[in-house]
């Protein structure tokens, strides 16, 4: 792959991000990706009985953001892939233990596919309900704000989700209240089969701007840059709560879950994005500052690291019906 | 503002709670300078600076921000103008019911759903004006609370802000002004004998449980002895004082302000939960009239309660 050729504004970012935090960035990406892999392998298998939204394409945005949070900042992830959660510290072990429902999952395997509640990350449920989480982010924003310490809320969702109504008065909300939120859409251009480009006029960044939210369209697959952009907006948004809006431009390279075959979409546009896939991407950055040998045990550590949890995983048992039932019954 | 009026007591316990618990937040439409509806905020905004938040036309919102709050550790008060106004937060107030045992407890959701309601008799119509009842009373967690004087209304809402679980508390329009006690204070949150008898028993709630009361003291001049219990709590709903009065008087009549005798809501849940302990009871129920409007010909009156009575005595 010829670097300059392929993107050659873009790498300007690399300059800003330094050796450390870009293997760090590269490396939970990757990570992301073989969990990913693993847990499609494992569905085909049947030992994944829950519905497996694969994240192949769009880990880009969710790896850059995540790496800028803080320790007290509120995450509400998507239901698609395991970026998120992986960025955020969640290891693969616990990701593996909670989809294969597993006892040892951080709601006893028995959450919904891809939720990863966890009250020391910060990690809020994802919505079943699409868009539920709109005036939920609203809410945890008038928390940090009361807090006053730079908290902020980011919420990611889809092109899908942004068509929901509750999105548009929930971002007024934000503006009106100068509320620490960044907004964060992964537009694929589809909401499993309807094209978004179909159900709007303009772009989810332009409909934010309408309401006073300052908003920005971004290449949804390069990591570095939406990793500066971010840096500037969260230390800004720390400083002076405001709201933040990002749309990143970014395409699923997997159907709309593990059993779709994703029949409806068009095979050239498929490859077309399949050739902008953000990790070999990031990789051909990361070359820039580390041999092929490092990369490769890099590669071989974190193959190695994902194949232990899976492992490791797939050992643990499973609550039976009486314990589910018991279980669930106090928390009622 | 009457003093002691059930708006000023509820307004009174806001004052006092808010000063003790400086995570409780109150949200809703005119909520500052305005006061809210019947004055029950009035005060706050200026004491509790950036505690009372106004939001605009935004219902449908509401809850879920409440839903945001509390599992960032507020405690948030939403304020509905009306009981059908609940209904476009529907899909939130679903969720408030079984998200933090969903998420095994990581968090709690101690919030509160002020909804003023019973329109009907206060001349909104039916948009406005229809119990939103029926609609929640399934849900799981979440209590449905009914004062029907000053003094539950001030004790259920200082439950209500202090419970770790979600509650509609319901303001019934046509008692705001009403300064008199339904009955002795209650000592626990249940239904409750507002009037002792005999023969009939009569369930109701917020302002029914005032008509029903009328309806039996006039009855006395027929020697017709009637019981009449304010429910107080809908939900959960405990059962030991109405059915020890329906296993006494055989006969129980149900007053609701919905038009569900024939289908569902609240007399169907009551019918059922005493028809299994008590499977030789006569039971009826007044509701609002099957008719899509909802003002003086619908709803029950002490006429028509009375005359219900009388019919359920005669069967």
């Amino acid at each position: 792959m010829d670097l300059l050729t392929l993107y050659p504004l873009s790498f300007l970012n690399v300059f800003s991000i330094g050796r450390g935090s870009l293997i760090r960035l590269y490396t939970t990406m990757l990570r992301t990706r073989l969990v990913d892999l693993t847990l499609l392998r494992l569905h085909e298998k049947g030992e994944v009985r829950k519905r497996l939204f694969n994240g192949f394409g769009q880990e880009a945005g969710a790896v850059a953001i995540t790496a800028l949070l803080k320790e007290e900042d509120y995450l509400i992830p998507s239901y698609r892939g395991f970026a998120h959660v992986i960025g955020r510290g969640v290891t693969p072990k616990e990701v593996f233990s909670e989809m294969l429902s597993k006892r040892t999952g951080a709601l006893f395997g028995q959450g919904n596919p891809g939720t990863f509640t966890d009250q020391a990350r910060r990690i809020y449920p994802n919505s079943d309900f699409l868009g539920s989480n709109f005036p939920v982010a609203v809410g945890m924003g008038l928390a940090a704000k009361k807090k006053g310490a730079g908290e902020t809320v980011i919420i990611f969702f889809g092109d899908g989700a942004s068509t929901r109504s509750v999105l548009f008065g929930s971002l007024n909300l934000s503006v009106i209240w100068n509320l620490p939120i960044l907004w964060v859409c992964e537009n694929n251009g589809y909401s499993l089969s309807t094209r978004y480009d179909a159900v709007s006029r303009t772009s989810v960044a332009e409909k934010a701007r309408g309401f006073g939210i300052r908003s920005f369209s971004l290449d949804g697959n390069d990591a570095l840059g939406i990793w500066r952009c971010a840096k500037r907006l969260i230390a800004d948004m720390r400083k002076y709560p405001t709201p933040v809006f990002l749309e990143l431009n970014t395409f699923r390279l997997t159907g709309f879950e593990a059993t779709d075959s994703d029949w409806y979409r068009d095979r050239e546009e498929i490859s077309r994005w399949k050739r902008k896939d953000p990790l070999p991407r990031l990789e051909a950055a990361v070359r820039l500052f580390v041999s092929l040998a490092e990369i490769n045990e890099i590669k071989h550590n974190v193959q190695r690291e994902v194949e232990e949890a899976a492992f490791g995983a797939r050992r643990a048992p499973e609550l039976t019906e009486q314990e589910v039932v018991r279980l669930f019954e106090t928390y009622g | 503002m009457a003093e002691q009026s059930l708006a000023f007591r509820l307004n009174q316990t806001l004052h006092s709670l808010m000063e003790q618990d400086d995570t409780l937040y109150l949200l809703g439409q005119d909520v500052g300078v305005f006061g809210g509806r019947k004055f029950i905020t009035r005060g706050l905004q200026e004491r509790f600076k950036g505690r009372i938040l106004e939001t605009p036309l935004n219902e449908e919102l509401m809850v879920g921000i409440a839903i945001g709050m509390a599992v960032a550790g507020l405690r948030p008060i939403v304020e509905y103008v009306h009981g059908t106004f609940l209904l476009a937060a529907a899909n939130d107030v679903h969720r408030a019911s079984f998200l933090a045992g969903q998420n095994a407890g990581f968090f709690s959701l101690p919030i509160v759903m002020r909804v003023l309601f019973g329109g009907g008799y206060d001349n909104y119509g039916i948009e406005l004006g229809s119990s939103p009842i029926s609609f929640f009373l399934n849900l799981p967690c979440i209590a449905i609370v009914c004062p029907s004087d000053g003094d539950t209304a001030e004790a259920l809402l200082r439950k209500a802000l202090t419970s770790n679980k979600p509650t509609i508390f319901l303001e019934h329009r046509a008692l705001l002004e009403q300064n008199e006690s339904l009955a002795t204070p209650p000592d626990e949150f249940a239904p409750r004998v507002v009037k002792k008898g005999s023969e009939i028993t009569v369930l109701g709630y917020g302002y029914l449980s005032w008509l029903g009361r009328e309806a039996a003291q006039r009855l006395v001049a027929q020697n017709i002895s009637v019981e009449v219990i304010d429910l107080l709590v809908l939900q959960p709903l405990q059962e030991e004082v109405i059915l020890r009065s329906a296993a006494k008087t055989n006969r129980v009549l149900i007053l609701d302000e919905e038009p569900t005798a024939r289908n569902g809501g609240l007399p169907a849940m009551l019918i059922s939960r005493i028809l299994m302990r008590l499977p030789r009871t006569k039971v009826a129920v007044l509701g609002a009239r099957d008719i899509p409007l909802l003002g003086r010909f619908s709803l029950p009156t002490v006429e028509s309660i009375t005359k219900a009575i009388e019919k359920l005595y005669a069967a």
